[in-house]
């Protein structure tokens, strides 16, 4: 185990991967961190601060300066950001100036913390620097590579501190990473150990650490192998089940409370930088590209195609929606950085409509659960009024080719999941298997009240034909959440929520509208959902992308009640950001 | 023992079927030497031919090979010495019972061979002429051979007789008789078939007088518009079976056929029902003639009509005589190609896919009849040509792209021009990239000018949209899972050994040969075992075949767009 997380390790690239595992593992090791990595503002050479006993010794003030790789001479001293200047800064600025009042006095041991080792050319300076700056109160110690494995393992993957075969999943889900879907299983059994052992509030605070220790883990591994599939999957993963165990201390204010929102806020670190990293990665560069996406995804058939796509734009739709739910909390004087992050949703956005323009596969959906992505995306962009026409489109091709392909009895959108059955759809070309493969429906629904939202009469009533003609036995449903949801929704339990059958497209747009808002209103289980409450609407949409849900109408309300909403930028998020929008 | 007592010792054990079967040579002269002595031994009393062959029965034939037995007796029947009236039964039973259908020629033969015979003959069928009617022409033919006059008379007398049976005979017969001058000559015929067509309401009699009025107009050209009136009346009331009668002639006498006969029968088979599927392939037949001679055009027409009166139950599958003369001359080739797509009618176009469709694995090239067709043309048809060629031919992407280029080179100006390149490349090269950008840049080579220009102007955007694509590179997190590859693996490779099953079943090389299947090795040992037991030793060296197929590429990125496409492109129509 020492070598697997030595190996992620040495495997981190960024300064800032190393700076997410610091604290937890000082936290984990029972030290009080007074000073966290922040970007942007000044820490004279301190990018960690902690206080505490390691062991039996005493209590001593760790001041860390990190340093991603191995230490090299350049690293040392070759530009301003090199080890020594930094280690100098914290003696002469730090420690004299803003050490804390109530740390003063205390022992102070300044570590280099190094993802790798030091190189031996090195070494003499580091000696003498240490000979140099060493006295009575100022100590120096080397954390490289090897320490923090051993610290991390006796930390966090101690036998005694997992539950049974968790580490042998750990390793599986490595040893498979060429077989993301293999290795997210092994993961996923993993995470549900981990999350299913929590006798004590410390141990939870654990479990939380551990879940987010191993998603980073896996995601450097991940990297490493050119794939980060598994890493993807396992982030949404690790959010949901963090969220399921941290929504209970959301509104506590103890320290065990403080601890576990710090863990948390560490795994949606991870779950942003491997969803970007992933999006940036693999989907970004090639969105303009004719075909690009497509011929990337090394299809044996279209089916191949279709079902990778749709899973990828749902991807960037919730990606945008973090950001645009982002853009929402940043405080009102931050304006740059808020405007910066609109903007950066809005590319989001514009990426989504050129994988559409360019990957024609996304024009029909070949299974009815692909309808959650499309409604992901369209949540996204009809955050930006200049979208409106694109949606239009998008949802009258995305219509038309269904007509075309139900009336032709060919590759029409159907019910089925199980792959080996989407193979050998259409199985027969009669009205009687067609009516089987689309006995319900909620690809319709949505695109009705989409139409109906966006005053797209023409689209509305071409659905109304489509269920006169051709899709009468169809039952056009819409799904709600329920008193259970709260409880399934995050960890992906049995079946939850209720689903309105009769959805009534062959009425007035209007009476639609009433028809599925009034149930909005009728049951208040949506805004008692643990995410809505502590304003963190996004992660609803990322459980029902990951556990294959329909996204609840009730993100839509706000523009139905304020239609001119649609114009600010301003739709869903607009209520979670009035009930906090912070963690709580 | 000598051949001859051979043969009637066994005639004596009653095993002169299997004698004569035994003693039979491939050799023709042997065989007739065979009939030869088979008929001594009959005419001189040894044995009774009439009695052993009327015997037989029709699976008793095919136990002894009756195609040689049927043969023998073919070669030996005129050489007979026997009563008429015990031949005339036997012949009959042969002809009906057994199935030897050219006994009826044999027996014309031998009653050719004495005067009294056809009488005698004639008498019989008179004398019963439910059963022997059959007989009838060529017992009248061979007795217009001895005695023209007589039997030229004897034929118009049973043709305005009572009976039915021998009416139809005898009309048919009026079309074969031998003595020329006692036949045209003779004004009661043409009377006597302009008299049936009136009065007579049967079809195989009103079939009969096509035939015979075709026959005899061949002859007598100065009568040429009765004939056609006899024809032209026989034909409007004479339903299905004289349409089948004119089809044959049609079929095969069409080199024949005067321009009038070929007017005629060109409207009247029009109005063939789709269920006939004989007369369909007399037709079929005819059509071939035609449009491998001087009635191209007429030829073309009519299976156009054909096609266009029937869609839904007549297709180009019932013509495959006529799809084989189109599709073995480049010129037709070419020209039914761009008078259909011009057209645009489905049925029609749908058969310029059907007839470069074999074999299977080709594609060939086909040039747009310019100078024929689109002379003088609206520009908007060329684009609507190209579109059609492509909607129809987007399988055999070679004989779309070909017609293309042809057409580009003749385009009337530079923005039609180019809205053919801009097909060129999409959907043409985009989907197939490899086999038509091999076939443009060999092409781009020889043509010239603006063409030339507009094809290196596509290649290179192909070229660009290629690299945008191996720029994605390699992407392992966008791979689908090893669970739906192996799926997929299964699906395909069942798919691949239904069809390969179905080959299989199909195969006449496999029907014809047992099936050996080798486990290891790359050759066959074969021990051939000798007369003595001897081993004689072959090696078979085991070959591998294999074959191409370039799969569009939008298949996989965009089938939808890529059915519907295709689907505008070959039923959108033009304003005339």
């Amino acid at each position: 185990m020492i070598l697997v997380i030595r190996q992620y390790l040495a495997s981190l690239r960024e300064r800032g991967e190393l700076d997410s595992i610091l604290p937890d593992l000082l936290s984990q090791l029972g030290l009080t961190v007074f000073s966290r990595p922040r970007r942007g503002t000044r820490q004279d050479g301190v990018d960690v601060g902690a206080v505490g006993r390691i062991g039996d010794g005493d209590e001593k003030v760790y001041l860390f300066s990190i340093k991603r790789g191995d230490l090299t001479r350049r690293e040392w001293e070759g530009d301003v950001q090199a080890l020594r200047p930094s280690l100098i800064a914290i003696l002469e600025v730090y420690v004299r100036n803003r050490l804390p009042p109530e740390h003063r006095g205390k022992p102070i041991v300044v570590c280099v913390c190094l993802g790798g080792d030091m190189r031996e050319e090195v070494r003499p300076d580091w000696v003498a620097f240490i000979e140099k700056h060493s006295s009575s109160t100022v100590s120096f110690e080397e954390w490289n590579g090897d320490k923090l494995a051993t610290l991390i393992q006796a930390s966090f993957l101690r036998e005694e501190l997992l539950p049974v075969g968790a580490r042998s999943n750990l390793r599986k889900t490595l040893a498979l990473l060429d077989e993301p879907e293999s290795s997210f299983a092994h993961f996923t059994a993993l995470i549900r150990s981990l999350a299913a052992a929590q006798d004590t509030d410390a141990a939870q605070v654990t479990a939380i650490r551990q879940m987010s220790l191993c998603l980073r883990i896996l995601f450097g591994w991940c990297r490493e192998a050119g794939n980060t599939e598994a890493a993807f999957l396992a982030g949404e993963l690790t959010l949901l089940h963090g969220w399921a165990i941290f929504k209970k201390w959301g509104s506590l204010r103890t320290k065990d409370a403080e601890a576990m929102r710090v863990a948390f806020q560490s795994i949606y670190e991870a779950y942003l930088e491997i969803s970007g990293d992933f999006i940036e990665g693999c989907v970004f560069p090639h969105v303009n590209k004719l075909h690009g996406l497509s011929t990337a995804v090394w299809g044996s058939c279209s089916l191949d195609v279709n079902l990778k796509l749709f899973d990828l734009i749902g991807r960037v739709g919730v990606a945008g929606l973090w950001v645009f739910w982002a853009a929402n909390r940043a405080a009102e004087d931050q304006t740059e950085e808020r405007t910066q992050l609109f903007k950066q949703a809005m590319g989001l956005g514009q990426a989504a409509k050129d994988m559409i323009a360019s990957n024609p596969a996304l024009l029909l959906p070949a299974t009815e659960d692909q309808a959650i992505d499309v409604a992901i995306v369209l949540l996204l962009l009809a955050h930006y009024e200049n979208n409106v026409d694109y949606m239009k489109s998008w949802l009258r091709e995305i219509l038309q080719r269904a007509v075309f392909t139900l009336r032709s009895h060919g590759h029409y959108p159907s019910t089925l999941r199980v792959y080996g059955e989407l193979l050998l759809h259409p199985k027969r070309q009669d009205d009687e298997y067609r009516k089987e493969v689309t006995a319900g429906s909620i690809l319709y629904p949505l695109i009705a009240v989409w139409a109906a939202l966006l005053n797209e009469h023409e689209i509305y009533e071409e659905i109304a034909v489509l269920r006169r003609e051709i899709l009468s036995h169809c039952t056009f449903q819409y799904w709600f959440p329920d008193e259970s949801t709260e409880e399934h929704l995050y960890t992906g339990g049995g079946p939850h929520g209720a689903t309105l059958t009769n959805v009534c497209v062959d009425r007035s747009e209007a009476e639609l509208l009433d028809q599925l808002f009034f149930e909005c209103e009728a049951t208040p289980h949506f805004e008692e959902l643990s995410a809505m409450k502590f304003g963190w609407w996004p992660l609803v949409v990322v459980a029902c992308r990951h556990h294959r849900l329909p996204l609840p109408l009730q993100l839509l309300k706000p523009l139905w009640r304020k239609p001119a909403d649609t114009a600010s930028g301003e739709v869903a998020g607009e209520d979670a950001e009035t009930e906090g929008g912070k963690l709580p | 023992m000598s051949d001859r007592e051979k043969l009637v010792g066994a005639y004596q054990a009653g095993q002169l079927p299997e004698a004569i079967q035994a003693a039979i040579s491939p050799d023709r002269s042997e065989r007739t030497k065979l009939a030869s002595v088979l008929a001594s031994l009959h005419n001189e009393g040894r044995i009774d031919l009439v009695e052993v062959f009327g015997a037989l029965t029709r699976e008793s034939a095919t136990d002894h090979d009756s195609f040689r037995l049927r043969r023998v007796f073919e070669e030996l029947l005129p050489e007979l010495v026997a009563p008429v009236a015990k031949l005339i039964r036997c012949v009959l039973h042969l002809y009906c019972e057994v199935g030897f259908d050219d006994v009826a020629e044999a027996f014309r033969d031998f009653c050719a061979r004495q005067v009294d015979r056809p009488k005698i003959a004639l008498a019989e069928i008179e004398a019963d002429p439910e059963t022997l009617a059959d007989l009838l022409v060529p017992v009248l033919i061979a007795g217009s051979t001895v005695d023209p006059p007589t039997y030229v008379a004897e034929t118009l007398r049973l043709s305005r007789g009572a009976s039915v049976e021998l009416r139809r005979r005898a009309l048919f017969a009026l079309g074969w008789l031998g003595g020329e001058q006692a036949v045209w000559g003779n004004p009661d015929v043409a009377k006597t078939l302009e008299h049936v067509v009136e009065v007579e309401g049967d079809g195989q009699i009103l079939a009969s007088s096509i035939q015979s009025a075709f026959a005899l107009s061949r002859h007598d050209a100065a009568n040429q518009s009765r004939w056609i009136a006899v024809a032209a009346g026989a034909l409007s009331k004479g339903g299905e079976t004289a349409l089948h009668a004119a089809s044959k002639v049609f079929g095969f006498q069409t080199d024949d056929l005067s321009p009038e006969f070929l007017e005629l029968f060109l409207a009247s088979l029009a109005q063939v029902k789709p269920s006939n599927k004989g007369t369909l392939d007399n037709i079929d037949y005819g059509i071939a003639h035609l449009l491998h001679g001087n009635y191209v055009e007429e030829g073309l027409c009519f299976l156009e009509n054909l096609l266009r009166s029937h869609p839904q139950e007549v297709s180009f599958s019932n013509f495959n005589d006529a799809v084989r003369v189109i599709r073995s001359s480049p010129d037709l080739l070419s020209k039914v190609a761009t008078r259909w797509f011009l057209g645009g009618e489905a049925v029609l176009c749908e058969g310029v896919t059907f007839i470069v469709d074999e074999p299977p694995s080709a594609s060939p090239e086909i040039e747009a009849d310019i100078g024929g067709l689109m002379t003088g043309v609206d520009p908007a048809r060329f684009v609507f040509a190209a579109r059609k060629a492509i909607g129809y031919l987007f399988l055999k992407p070679i004989c779309a792209t070909s017609f293309l280029l042809s057409l580009m080179r003749q385009a009337p100006d530079s923005e039609v021009r180019s809205e053919l390149a801009s097909l060129l490349l999409s959907p043409l090269l985009v989907n197939f990239s490899g086999g038509v950008a091999e076939y443009l840049e060999r092409r781009a080579e020889s043509e010239e000018g603006e063409v030339k220009v507009a094809v290196r102007r596509a290649l290179d955007a192909l070229e660009s949209y290629l690299d945008d694509l191996k720029s994605v590179g390699d992407i392992p997190a966008l791979h689908p899972s090893v669970e739906h590859r192996d799926a997929y693996r299964r699906h395909f490779s069942e798919e691949v050994a239904e069809s390969f099953k179905k080959v299989q079943a199909e195969s006449v090389i496999l029907q014809l040969f047992p099936k050996t299947v080798l486990l290891y090795g790359r050759k066959a040992i074969h021990h051939v075992f000798g007369p003595e037991g001897q081993i004689k030793r072959s090696e078979i060296q085991l070959g591998s075949h294999g074959t191409e197929i370039e799969f569009p590429r939008m298949t996989r990125v965009d089938p939808h767009g890529l059915d519907f496409m295709l689907r505008v492109f070959r039923y959108e129509r033009m304003s005339t």
